[in-house]
């Protein structure tokens, strides 16, 4: 399967069929990571990382993939490992061509969406329920208050309001033990 | 809170595209200049997509299960090559050194082999031996439905047995929504939804149920499915027995608990106390044990208050026209508000709209509309036969006063009101003069009743080929449709019963396509999609049809009479033209058992009990069974000792014994009119009779009691 017909089963929407073939180009992730010291468990990590930033970048409409799947793999699985392991010095920051800035910020930004999910996924289950229905599933409040059962459809979007909030206030605090 | 909760709602309309222009600007520049809204979005946005994680990591863990699993398979694929290989190459060598060295010992390598051949072989056993416990569980399950059909069917099995046995009703119902079944002989259940469990997993049943119902309200029926109205020794008087059963599949279901089902049991002669009882089979005879939660008995027919519409005749508390509030009681304000609103289109139609539509003589127009929650006239609908007079009718009923809105128990409700107009078009000569006689209007707002009717069509369909429920149909898409019907880019395929679409690819590859390959496609070489679509019960319709149609009609003898007609006669002592049997009431009980279920009531002793035992000749195993003749009852006997035993049963009782005997595939019976007393001195001769023959005699019988 050539990267065009990847890129096309993203474009159909079929995302877990096109991440299962780039899934070929694990092993070679996994090398990567293993010769910079990593163990397994880590390649695992960093090539999850590495295939959500891409997915991510596919959405936006301005991102064309100028190199190969495996290229970009690569550089980002490279730039996430380096983050992990806080090795990037300032020297080579410096050296970093055009493109491999753009990776890298990419990588840095991923991290602040990381602290969301899992501020996310610390509030209750019953508020991570709502919110997924609100945000991925777009259903209407009317549709939410029927499926989790609330009263009326006013009161599911105040309890979507206060569970955002909570999640947010995680999202503050991570991000500030993070900074400091 | 409210405004940073409005400014979250303004956020996620401009994620979504959902803004107009003019607002997205007005957005945009909000950004640039709030800092405090600015951290706001931002904030918005690095959630949202931490939210999107979750969805991607779930994807992404498919994706790795996958590649994990087609790697496995690779690797057993190749070692499963590679073993068969080196067992060939050992046979080979050993045939090889059978024949050439037939003393020698087998060469080393075969034994490694076999070694190693000896944990697949035992793996496969233990998968075997999984596969045998899994049918044996099945069995077992079947077992179970196979002996409540033997319950079912009363002992043992003759032929005439399974002819007499009654047939139940089959009817499938959706779990998903409230159902409302009429039976055959006038028993309505209503089921919620989401009302059933399957018994083995204790998970809510969804999907299709199917319910089995058999009614027994006939005596015929009763004596000849051998039941008997007993509680442990006391009498009940019935107001009629069903067998209700559900299945899905071959599976039988229960209701789940703290669910019930309601059910109406038709009666022409009301009696209180009416209470649910469950019956056992207990050596060919049925007792019958009162529900326990049972005991609460709702008098009235219930409206599901999820309709929220009720209709102006039903309603509690009918629709108030101003000026009406003070009529006496509610009936009276009903018919205030219905002679109201007569007189108000009445007094305000324009009668000369008639004469430029060419028509003349009697014409019916027939109006609707809804008074709603807040007693407002709205839905305004006409059919007439020309449109200027539906204009003038919709122009008019749109004058009409705000009411006092309806109410159904005590809540504001919806209701529908249908109103057919009589109009007199007197067209003899334009010159002549045009009298505006309000008295040529006639309105009789009775006639007619409103139902509704859901109806499926082509957006239905649509949208369960698209396997989507919510899938946008407008009039474009429609369009477009039907345009790839005609390119037959889209095809239906008719594989037996089971319809099939194709969908070529070039759908897919579309700009902005609606279509999209789904999990459970089939995909031919050429790259067309192979479709199956959704089961109707999937995709709810949306589109219900209003339809006017003439109130039921009451049959009063053999002629056909308004409710307010029947009502009066009723009420009339000396009126003839009716019978008990005329008036359909309803016993409305709950139950939250299947099975066996008799609405009934005790039968208090008035007068003595004594023992009533019955000799008669050559027995042959018939069943005798005594019918009351001032009460709906009938109880078993038991034979013991050359003797049919009654137990105690209340002395001088107007009764009829009914006595069937099953022989060889034939059905003999005899009738006894007699009075309980001791030692009764009766005798039957039995005769020989068909099943058909049998059931008009026990009809005759019944109107004898009557």
């Amino acid at each position: 399967m050539s990267d065009q017909d990847i890129l096309k089963l993203f474009k159909n929407g079929q995302r877990d069929k096109a991440f299962a073939k780039l899934y070929q180009l694990y092993p070679r992730i996994e090398k990567l990571i293993l010769s910079k010291g990593g163990n397994k468990a880590d390649a695992n990590d960093v090539f999850q990382e590495a295939l959500i930033i891409l997915n991510r970048n596919l959405e936006s409409s301005n991102f064309k993939l100028t190199s190969s799947f495996y290229t970009y793999l690569y550089s980002v699985s490279r730039f996430v490992w380096s983050d992990i392991q806080k090795q990037m010095t300032k020297k080579e920051l410096h050296q970093l061509d055009g493109h491999e800035v753009q990776v890298f910020q990419n990588v840095i930004e991923e991290k602040k969406y990381q602290i969301a999910e899992h501020a996310f996924l610390e509030i209750g289950k019953r508020c991570q329920q709502l919110l997924q229905l609100f945000y991925h599933k777009a259903m209407s409040f009317k549709e939410i208050a029927q499926v989790m059962q609330f009263n009326s459809s006013k009161i599911a979007k105040n309890q979507k309001y206060k569970c955002l909030q909570k999640a947010k206030d995680i999202y503050q605090t991570k991000l500030k033990s993070v900074e400091s | 809170m409210e405004t940073n909760s409005t400014n979250i709602d303004l956020i996620n309309a401009f994620l979504n595209n959902e803004l107009a222009q003019e607002d997205r600007t007005d957005f945009e520049s909000k950004i640039q200049k709030d800092s405090a809204f600015k951290a706001l979005y931002e904030e918005h946005v690095v959630f949202i997509k931490g939210l999107e994680r979750i969805q991607v990591k779930k994807d992404i863990s498919k994706a790795k299960q996958t590649y994990n699993l087609r790697k496995w398979i690779k690797i057993s694929g190749v070692s499963l090559v590679a073993i068969l290989a080196l067992v060939m190459l050992v046979v080979w060598v050993f045939k090889a050194s059978e024949t050439a060295y037939d003393s020698q010992d087998p060469p080393k390598q075969s034994l490694i082999i076999v070694s190693d051949s000896i944990p697949i072989s035992k793996s496969k056993t233990e998968t075997d031996s999984i596969t045998i416990d899994e049918s044996t569980k099945t069995t077992s399950s079947q077992d179970t439905y196979v002996t409540s059909a033997v319950k079912q069917t009363y002992g043992s099995l003759s032929s005439t047995q399974k002819q007499l046995q009654k047939r139940a009703q089959k009817i499938k119902i959706n779990t998903e929504k409230d159902t409302i079944i009429t039976c055959s002989e006038g028993t309505v259940l209503h089921i919620k939804k989401e009302s059933f469990v399957n018994p083995n997993t204790g998970s809510i049943v969804t999907g299709p149920v199917d319910l089995y119902v058999t009614e027994y309200y006939e005596l015929s029926d009763i004596l000849l499915a051998k039941l008997s109205t007993v509680s442990n020794d006391q009498q009940l008087e019935t107001g009629g027995m069903l067998y209700i059963e559900a299945k899905q599949g071959d599976t039988s279901v229960d209701v789940r608990p703290n669910a019930s089902i309601d059910i109406m049991f038709p009666t022409s002669d009301k009696k209180p106390g009416m209470q649910l009882f469950d019956g056992q089979w207990n050596d060919d005879t049925i007792n019958w044990t009162l529900q326990s939660q049972a005991d609460e008995l709702i008098e009235d027919i219930e409206i599901e208050e999820g309709l929220i519409e009720v209709p102006f005749n039903v309603v509690e508390v009918a629709p108030i026209f101003p000026g009406c509030e003070n009529s006496i009681d509610n009936d009276a304000r009903k018919q205030c508000t219905k002679e109201a609103i007569s007189q108000f289109i009445t007094r305000n139609f324009n009668t000369d709209i008639g004469f430029g539509t060419g028509l003349s003589g009697q014409q019916r127009l027939t109006s609707f509309f809804k008074i709603d929650n807040n007693g407002n006239v709205g839905f305004i609908q006409t059919n007439a036969p020309h449109p200027t007079l539906s204009q003038e009718a919709n122009r008019v009923l749109g004058l009409l006063p705000q009411m006092i809105p309806g109410k159904q128990r005590g809540r504001n409700v919806t209701v529908p009101y249908s109103l057919p107009i009589n109009l007199f078009i007197d067209n003899k000569g334009i010159s002549s003069n045009i009298t505006r006689d309000s008295s040529l209007i006639q309105l009789n707002p009775r006639d007619f009743d409103t139902i509704y009717v859901t109806r499926r069509g082509i957006t239905e369909r649509i949208r369960e080929i698209m396997h989507d429920k919510d899938f946008q149909v407008d009039s474009l898409f429609l369009e477009q449709w039907e345009q790839y019907k005609k390119q037959r880019l889209i095809r239906e395929i008719n594989a037996s019963n089971d319809s099939r679409y194709i969908l070529r690819k070039s759908l897919f590859e579309m700009t902005d396509s609606k279509f999209k390959i789904l999990e459970d496609d089939s995909i031919t070489r050429g790259g067309h999609v192979i479709r199956i679509p959704w089961d109707s019960l999937k995709v709810p319709t949306t589109s219900r049809i209003m339809r006017i149609v003439p109130k039921q009609r009451f049959s009063a003898g053999r002629e056909s009479v308004s409710e307010e007609d029947f009502l009066t006669r009723l009420e009339d002592e000396g009126d003839t033209t009716l019978s008990s049997r005329d008036v359909t009431n309803y016993y409305m009980l709950k139950t939250s058992n299947l099975g066996w279920i008799n609405c009934d009531r005790f039968i208090n002793g008035r007068s003595k009990r004594i023992k009533y035992k019955l000799k008669i000749k050559n027995p042959d195993g018939a069943v005798v069974s005594m019918v009351f003749k001032s009460y709906n009852s009938v109880l078993p006997s038991w034979y013991r000792n050359g003797a049919y035993d009654f137990q105690n049963v209340l002395e001088n009782e107007q009764v009829i014994l009914v006595a069937i005997k099953r022989k060889e595939g034939k059905l003999y019976y005899d009738v006894i009119e007699t009075q309980t007393e001791v030692n009764p001195n009766v005798d039957f001769n039995f005769k020989e009779v068909s099943v058909e023959e049998f059931k008009s005699k026990i009809e005759d019988l019944k109107n004898l009691i009557e």
